[in-house]
Order: structure tokens, then C-alpha cells, then sequence
């Protein structure tokens, strides 16, 4: 009997499938209502998919918005070098991957005359080059931020100055940072590398990675955990496990909601950052709809949820009639110019594999 | 003649199926480890052996497998002492609930591996149960940090998840042990430690020394637990491969490295199959 | 007294290291109660909150959902593969038997992490795109080697004299296979089943790398892991334990059970 019901409960399953997989073929036409019953896949940073700005979108047209999170920049290249095209509609790549995924042709050209917001968002985003060619633009501008120092103002009372703050014995086993290469940059701003050239920090010859790597094994006693998700992040916070730690503005902006006391700054050796855009995945089955979302994102009411979510910088300076004054100060946005003239802005690193392994060695490092 | 045809028909099915998803799965990352990659990890058909000489070359590669090799170890041996007791316990000394204690050491083998790296977290964070309650108590004043995020942390859980698999090859060893035997040994006037020491620990060694062998290659194998509950010094030879496959990208060297450590755990089961049957035909030849 | 000392040490220390591989179910089980969301000692207050909190949390009852879906379908997939083979390896002599004997084995001995990024490798090459599908693929590959070897025992237990008499009595192969063999291994294949519904729900170091963005259950937690501790997670936990154990006592008694049969 038993076993009867099991047979019937996957044959159940099986029509369950392939009535799925009919689902997301008919997405082709254009008519609004087509869309009904399709999911629009987002593969994107933390926060880039939440229901705040997705819900009036899947009520509009009938869809359902999913965004799954990655958590670093690689994780994404290869995420969508393992056939990514058939899963993702949409990636948020940020300014180090972006014009690699032109290149290797994992991303489809925008349609600017489609995307409503497209003539207002920022000039300076809009006419980088990394990610135009053959007169195609293949990104929409969507937002920017700092990868600064975050902190627990509960416990640090003083606005720390610089990063030196994490190497102070004081805070032994309370500092937390990014499981990623950017620790590298950051090192390398500690050490002064990029005061005439802000390039050189994604183009370390091998003694200034040595340089880097010798100053991240000395932080090690200084750290909890390397952190994969701004998730994480926030329960390191959280539980009190850390103090300080290198983070996102996502990070403060969610703790704060929560009734703590968390500060950000931007030391005086100065933040790297970076600029995330929208793009469309090469063979997205929902390549209609996505471009619709992006036209939609790009609208100043959404952008300014974006920015209540995230507190990142966003690409549409009109969103600030959309948004809290305190916010419009937190995301800079009628300041545009503040991060490009205090941040170093991640680029693409010619040799990221060599980076990707001097990071393992530090990890490795005892 | 049907019969010819009968046999393979049945086994075709899986023949091909294992073929297809299986072998040619690891045919393909032996091959992909004698290839390159770009620095965005896109793989190159260009034949080499760089990431082997890398492997043995740079040492992040090969001490992370040395240490991971060691904490498996520890893990392996602690398992195997908090098994015996258990497994003589239940073999030797219970006769009326017997079924019942072996279910209890079977029934948490089951339990979800995720959920229990998930409860070790919440027991020996800084805010804790494990901290909370000696605060608690009063018997320390301040959190201990070195529970979580730490070595410590996932060797315990390892060693949580891995004893059902190593005391079930013990406690079938012991059961195997005539009574006889141990009641002769007491007879002669041998103690309990005696006993244990000389008669049960010989003849249990096979299932000791399959045991053993279980926690070690699932702790070699085992990626989750140092992400999830290590610290900033926890690296397993596995999360150089996770890494190498994900967010560092360089699949060729992943599969080197992947198929290195194949090859090291197909020895340590050859070598330990070889014991086993050593100390097994050992145990025949004594009565 | 020494050798009383000495006897009373070895259940002391049984009792221990029992207590500290059911310490932490306990917990996880009494802390789903737990109205409080932090996870500290002593419990303040106890509720259901945190089992409302979970059905209301859509991605993780669609990773329930996935879960089930993965594991059933590649459960009776597996039975199909590998019932048939295992009963030829265990009645006949072929070409390779050997080879496939130890292949079998592969998906069990060898670390799951290798054959998750051997697959995330090749399946792409073939045709399977990373997706649940190729999750089912992976899970039927491991599952197929569980049910061999568990019916393989089994099949070592019949009575030889008894496929015997079917085929004196002029059954046909298939016919002694369905009418004869079966009959004789359902308990073992029943438990079989059970063994491999709750491996496919746990199964973590394959299902990591061929997953895209639907989750089966131990991702998705691993996933709420690593953006935070929910203590929804001990109320999934909670009842994911309250299931499996269920099936496995039930897959162990049926085993038991099945022993006494042929007496």
C-alpha cells in the first residue's frame, strides 16, 4: 500500500515538473499578460532582489521575482561559465567582472530607448566604456558603495581615523573581514601603494602582493572570521562575536533597524568601492522581462526603495524626491561626486587568479 | 543462451547509467587537471602539468592537505576512544535492552548533518548556550571566545557527526568476539582491563581499524563544517577544491588538487583494507 | 571495591559519550520552543512562534518541497536501476562484474566533494544544465549504490532452494524474479526505500555544487547559516528529525523483521 502511494506521489512529481519547464517556455510574446506564471531569476549581490522593490513589479505583471545571492565576484564568472544563461535572467556585476563578462560574451546588450529612467541616471556611470562595445551598451547603472569601516559605536565611542584601529590589541579577536581578494586592495591602501596611482592596487607585482599578504597574516590574531555573506556580517554584529569589520552600507542600514548603535567612516588612508550594474544573461529565457525590469528599476520611486533597503548610492539622482532627507544625505545622492573623489573604484585584475591564490595563502598562513 | 542476455539486460541499465554520470564525470576532471585556465578561470584546452607542479610547489597546497590530514586524525582517534567504551558497553555488558541501545547509537547517524553543524553553533557561540550557562553558573565571568570560530569548534562537531559511523563497525566487531572467550579470560583471573586489553581490543581491531579509516576520509572530505564553525586559521584541503571550483575559480587546478586527494584516500583504504584482513585472519587463526 | 570502581567506569562512560551525541538534538529540539530569539540559557519563556515563523518563510517550504521532490523521484529511479542489477550480481557470473562491483562502490568510498565537482564539470558537457534535474542525476548515481549494497545482503540471505523450486516448477525467469524473489525481499527493499528517501533529504556534498537557484532543504538551511542564525531552523530541524527517525526505526524493524521471515 505503502508503496503505491509512493509511485503515485512521483508520478505526481513528475507532471509537477514538466508542467514547470511548459511554464517558463511561452515567455516569448509580448503582450503584458504573457508573462503570467514566469519567474524573472536574478543572480545578484545581497539585497538586490528584496521583496520591498520586487512585490509591485510580480503584481504588475503577473510574475514571480526570485533572486538568488552570490558572494564574491568570481562566484558569479563562475556561476555563469557553468551555464548560467539557462538558470539567471539577470546579474548585478560589479566594476572588477563587469567588462570580462562583455568580453567573454556571457551577457546580452541593453536596450537603452527601453529603460525610462536610462536618460536621467548619472552621466558619470552611464558613459564608462568597460562595458560598451561595438557601440552596444551591455550594463545599466544601478548603484555604488564603499567597502569602508564599519563599527560598533557602542564599543568605539571615537570615530576611528584609520585603519591601523584594526590591528590595535585592544580589539584582539573582535575584527571581522570579507572572505575575498579585496582584502588585498585594502592592504595595499594601508600601505600607501596607491597614492599616486589608484591602478596599482589591481595590478600588484609580486612584491607588493608579498607586501600584502605579510600585513594580512599579521591581522589574523585580530580577527573572529572571515565573513561570506553581509548576513554574516550582521550576526557577527549582532551576537557581539565582532566590533569592527570592513562591510557594506547594507550592513549598518540593517543593524540600525534593528536598534543597534553601528557607525560607518572612511579612514584616512582612504575605501576601495565599486559600481554595480544590471545586465542581461546571454540566452536568458526571460530576456523580455528582464529588460522590463529594468526599466522598471530604473524609475525613481523604485530606486529609492533600492536605496532604503540597501543604503547604497543609487545610479537615478531624482529618486531623492522619493526619499527621507536623513537617506539622501547616508546615500550621497546630491553629492554624486563625494565617493568618485574619496573612493578607489575596484577594476578588473589582470592576473586575479595569482590574487585569488596569495588570499588562500594568507588563510593558510599559521 | 537466454540467460546471456537476461543478465546483461539487467545490468545494463545501470551499467550505462553509472558510465555516463559516474565514470566519465571523473575521466573528465582527470583530463581537465592536465589543462589551464585564464584569470577569469575560463578553461583553455591546452595540455600541462603546471597544476600538479603547483601542488607540490607552493605550500599553501600541500601543508593545507598535511593539516587537514592531522585534524583528521585527531578526529579519527578521538572518535575511536569515545566509541570502544560504548561499543563494550552495549556488546558486553547489556543483555536485556540490547536492540534499544544499538538503535540510540544508530538513530543519530541519520540525523541531518547540516542541523547538527547548526546546533553546535548556537551551543558554543560568544552568546551561547554552552557560554550563557557558565555565566550562568558562575563559573566563568566572560564568554570564551576559543568554542567557536576555532579548530576546536570543528573538531567537535566532527567528531559528533562521525562517532555513530565509527562505533557501529566497533560494536559489530565486538559482537562478533565469542563470550566465551572473555568469560575464559576472567576465569584465569585476568581484570576487567586485562580482559579488555588483550582479548577484546585484539580481536575488535578490524572493526577499530574500519571505523578509524570512515572518520578520517569523511573528515578529508568534509568542507562545510570548517566554513561554518572555523576560524580565520580553519582551512581543509576540501575548501581549497570548494574554492577553486566557486569563488576562486580555477577549475583545472581544483581538479588536480580533487583528484590528489583521491588518490591519497584510495590509499589510506587500500592500506587500511589491508590491515583489516591482517588482524581479521589473525583472529581466525586463534581458535 | 577497585573492581566494582572499575565495572561502574565503562557504563559511566557509555552513558557519557551517549549524552553528548544526543546533547545536541536535545537542544535543537527544546530550543524550537523557545519564544526568545536568542539562543541562550536558561529558556525564558516557551512557544510555537518559531514553527509559525517557518511556515510562513516561502523559500524554505519551497526547499521542503524540493527536498521531497528530489529524494522520491531519485529514490524510485535507483530502484528501478538497481534492483534489477543487484539481482544479477548476486545470481550471476558476467563480463566485469568485478569492475561494476567496485564503480558501485565509488559514490560511497570516495569524498562527495570530488564527485560534486566532477559532475559540476561534466554534466554542462552532456547536456545537463546545473538545475534540480542534474541534482535528481547525482542523488539516483549515490542512491543506486545504497540500494545495491543493501539488497545485495539481502539477496545473500535467500534461500537458494527456493528460486530453485520456481524455476523446477517451470516459471520462467522473470516470473520467479516477481513471484518467488520479491515477495521474499520487500521488507529488505522497503527499508531500503526508507534509507534512501533520508540519505537524498540530508545529501549535502553533491547537491552543493550541482545546485542553481531552486534549494533542496540542507542548502537552503546551510544558506540561512551563512546569512544568519534564524532559529526557525531548529523548528525545520525538529521536525526533519521527528520524520527520519521515524523512518529509519521503522526501516531498522522492518530489516528485523524480515529476519525472522525465512526461520
Amino acid at each position: 500500500m505503502k508503496m503505491y502511494l509512493k509511485i503515485a506521489l512521483a508520478s505526481c512529481a513528475i507532471v509537477f515538473f514538466s508542467c514547470e519547464k511548459r511554464g517558463s517556455e511561452n515567455t516569448n510574446t509580448k503582450e503584458k499578460k504573457d508573462f503570467k506564471g514566469a519567474t524573472l531569476n536574478i543572480l545578484c549581490w545581497e539585497g538586490y532582489a528584496d521583496e520591498q522593490f520586487t512585490k509591485s513589479f510580480e503584481e504588475e505583471f503577473g510574475v514571480k521575482v526570485k533572486g538568488t545571492y552570490f558572494g564574491s565576484s568570481d562566484e558569479l564568472v563562475s556561476k555563469l561559465q557553468s551555464g548560467g544563461g539557462s538558470s539567471y535572467d539577470i546579474v548585478s556585476p560589479s566594476s572588477d567582472v563587469a567588462g570580462y563578462l562583455v568580453k567573454a560574451g556571457l551577457v546580452d546588450p541593453v536596450d537603452p530607448s527601453k529603460i525610462s529612467g536610462w536618460d536621467n541616471l548619472s552621466p558619470l556611470l552611464k558613459n564608462m566604456q568597460d562595458v560598451v562595445k561595438d557601440g552596444q551598451v551591455y550594463g545599466m547603472p544601478f548603484t555604488w558603495g564603499p567597502d569602508y569601516l564599519v563599527y560598533n559605536a557602542d564599543v568605539i565611542q571615537d570615530e576611528p581615523t584609520s585603519w591601523d584601529i584594526f590591528f590595535d590589541p585592544q580589539y584582539r579577536g573582535k575584527v571581522a573581514i570579507w572572505d575575498d581578494i579585496s582584502n588585498i586592495y585594502l592592504m595595499g591602501q594601508v600601505l600607501g601603494m596607491d597614492k599616486e596611482d589608484p591602478s596599482v592596487l589591481y595590478n600588484m607585482t609580486e612584491d607588493q602582493l608579498a607586501l600584502a599578504k605579510a600585513k594580512l597574516i599579521d591581522l589574523k590574531p585580530q580577527l573572529r572570521k572571515y565573513w561570506a555573506t553581509a548576513g554574516e556580517l550582521d550576526n557577527l554584529f549582532k551576537n557581539g562575536e565582532v566590533v569592527m569589520a570592513v562591510g557594506w552600507p547594507i550592513t549598518p542600514a540593517t543593524l540600525n533597524r534593528q536598534g543597534m548603535n553601528i557607525k560607518s567612516t572612511i579612514p584616512k588612508e582612504g575605501a576601495t568601492g565599486w559600481i554595480d550594474r544590471l545586465m542581461i544573461v546571454k540566452g536568458s529565457e526571460n530576456a523580455e522581462l528582464a529588460q522590463l525590469w529594468l526599466d522598471y528599476i530604473s524609475k525613481p520611486q523604485n530606486m529609492a526603495k533600492v536605496a532604503e533597503v540597501t543604503t547604497y548610492s543609487i545610479a537615478n539622482p531624482n529618486a531623492a524626491k522619493h526619499m527621507s532627507e536623513e537617506l539622501q544625505k547616508l546615500t550621497y545622492i546630491n553629492d554624486m561626486d563625494y565617493y568618485h573623489e574619496n573612493l578607489n573604484f575596484w577594476q578588473p585584475v589582470p592576473n586575479r587568479k595569482r590574487y585569488n591564490e596569495v588570499w588562500s595563502e594568507v588563510k593558510n598562513a599559521n | 543462451m537466454k540467460e546471456v542476455f537476461v543478465k546483461y539486460r539487467l545490468v545494463l541499465p545501470l551499467s550505462l547509467w553509472l558510465l555516463i554520470f559516474l565514470v566519465l564525470p571523473y575521466v573528465f576532471i582527470l583530463t581537465q587537471s592536465f589543462l589551464a585556465s585564464d584569470n577569469f578561470g575560463q578553461v583553455i584546452y591546452d595540455f600541462n602539468i603546471d597544476s600538479y607542479s603547483k601542488f607540490f610547489t607552493n605550500s599553501l597546497y600541500y601543508t593545507t592537505l598535511l593539516r587537514t590530514l592531522f585534524i583528521a586524525v585527531v578526529v579519527a582517534t578521538t572518535c575511536v576512544f569515545l566509541s570502544i567504551p560504548l561499543a563494550y558497553f552495549i556488546a558486553f555488558r547489556v543483555k536485556k535492552y540490547k536492540t534499544i541501545l544499538y538503535a540510540l547509537i544508530v538513530l543519530p547517524f541519520w540525523m541531518s548533518y547540516i542541523v547538527r553543524a547548526y546546533a553546535w553553533k548556537i551551543i558554543l557561540g560568544q552568546n551561547g548556550i554552552l557560554n550563557s550557562f557558565m555565566m550562568y553558573v558562575g563559573i566563568t565571568e566572560e564568554p570564551l571566545e576559543f568554542l567557536l570560530y576555532s579548530n576546536f569548534s570543528v573538531v567537535i562537531c566532527l567528531v559528533h557527526i562521525f562517532t555513530p559511523f565509527v562505533a557501529i563497525p566497533i560494536y559489530t566487531a565486538f559482537e562478533q568476539i565469542p563470550k566465551a572467550l572473555v568469560e575464559a579470560s576472567k576465569d584465569l583471573g585476568a581484570g576487567s582491563w586485562t580482559t579488555l586489553w588483550k582479548v577484546i581490543l585484539p580481536l575488535g581491531l578490524p572493526g577499530i581499524i574500519s571505523g578509524g579509516t570512515f572518520a578520517l576520509v569523511l573528515t578529508m572530505g568534509d568542507f562545510l563544517t570548517p566554513v561554518l564553525l572555523g576560524g580565520p586559521d580553519t582551512l581543509f584541503i576540501s575548501n581549497i577544491v570548494q574554492n577553486l571550483f566557486g569563488t576562486s575559480n580555477d577549475k583545472p587546478m581544483g581538479s588536480a588538487v580533487g583528484i590528489l586527494m583521491l588518490i591519497l584516500i584510495l590509499i589510506l583504504l587500500e592500506y587500511s583494507g589491508h590491515m583489516e584482513r591482517k588482524y581479521a585472519s589473525f583472529k581466525s587463526k586463534s581458535y | 571495591m577497585i573492581t566494582q570502581f572499575k565495572s561502574g567506569l565503562v557504563p559511566v562512560a557509555a552513558l557519557a559519550v551517549i549524552t553528548f551525541l544526543y546533547f545536541p538534538l536535545i537542544i535543537i529540539v527544546l530550543y524550537s520552543f523557545n519564544a526568545d530569539s536568542v539562543s541562550a540559557f536558561p529558556i525564558q519563556s516557551y512557544s510555537l512562534g518559531w514553527y509559525s515563523v517557518m511556515l510562513q518563510n516561502d523559500s524554505l517550504l519551497a526547499a521542503v518541497k524540493n527536498s521531497i521532490t528530489v529524494a522520491i523521484v531519485a529514490t524510485t529511479l535507483a530502484l528501478i536501476v538497481g534492483l534489477p542489477a543487484a539481482y544479477a550480481m548476486h545470481k550471476y557470473d558476467f563480463l566485469g562484474k568485478k569492475t561494476l562491483e567496485r564503480i558501485v562502490l565509488m559514490p560511497i568510498t570516495l569524498p562527495g566533494i570530488v564527485t560534486g565537482v566532477a559532475m559540476l564539470s561534466f554534466f554542462p558537457l552532456v547536456g545537463v544544465r546545473l538545475s534540480l534535474t542534474a541534482v535528481t542525476i547525482g542523488h539516483i548515481t549515490f542512491l543506486s549504490a545504497i540500494m545495491i549494497t543493501q539488497l545485495l545482503a539481502r539477496f545473500k540471505q535467500l534461500d537458494p532452494f527456493l528460486e530453485q523450486a520456481g524455476y523446477d516448477l517451470g516459471a520462467r525467469p522473470l516470473r520467479v524474479f516477481f513471484v518467488v524473489i520479491i515477495p521474499n525481499v520487500k521488507t529488505a527493499i522497503i527499508g531500503a526505500v526508507l534509507l534512501c528517501l533520508v540519505l537524498s533529504m540530508d545529501e549535502i556534498p553533491v547537491t552543493f555544487f550541482l545546485i542553481a537557484r531552486e534549494n533542496t532543504l540542507p542548502i537552503e538551511i546551510y544558506g540561512m547559516m551563512r546569512r544568519g542564525i534564524t532559529p526557525e531552523v531548529n523548528a525545520i530541524s525538529t521536525l526533519v528529525f521527528t520524520v527520519s527517525a521515524i523512518a529509519i526505526l521503522l526501516s531498522i524493524r522492518l530489516t528485523e523483521q524480515n529476519q525472522k521471515i525465512p526461520k
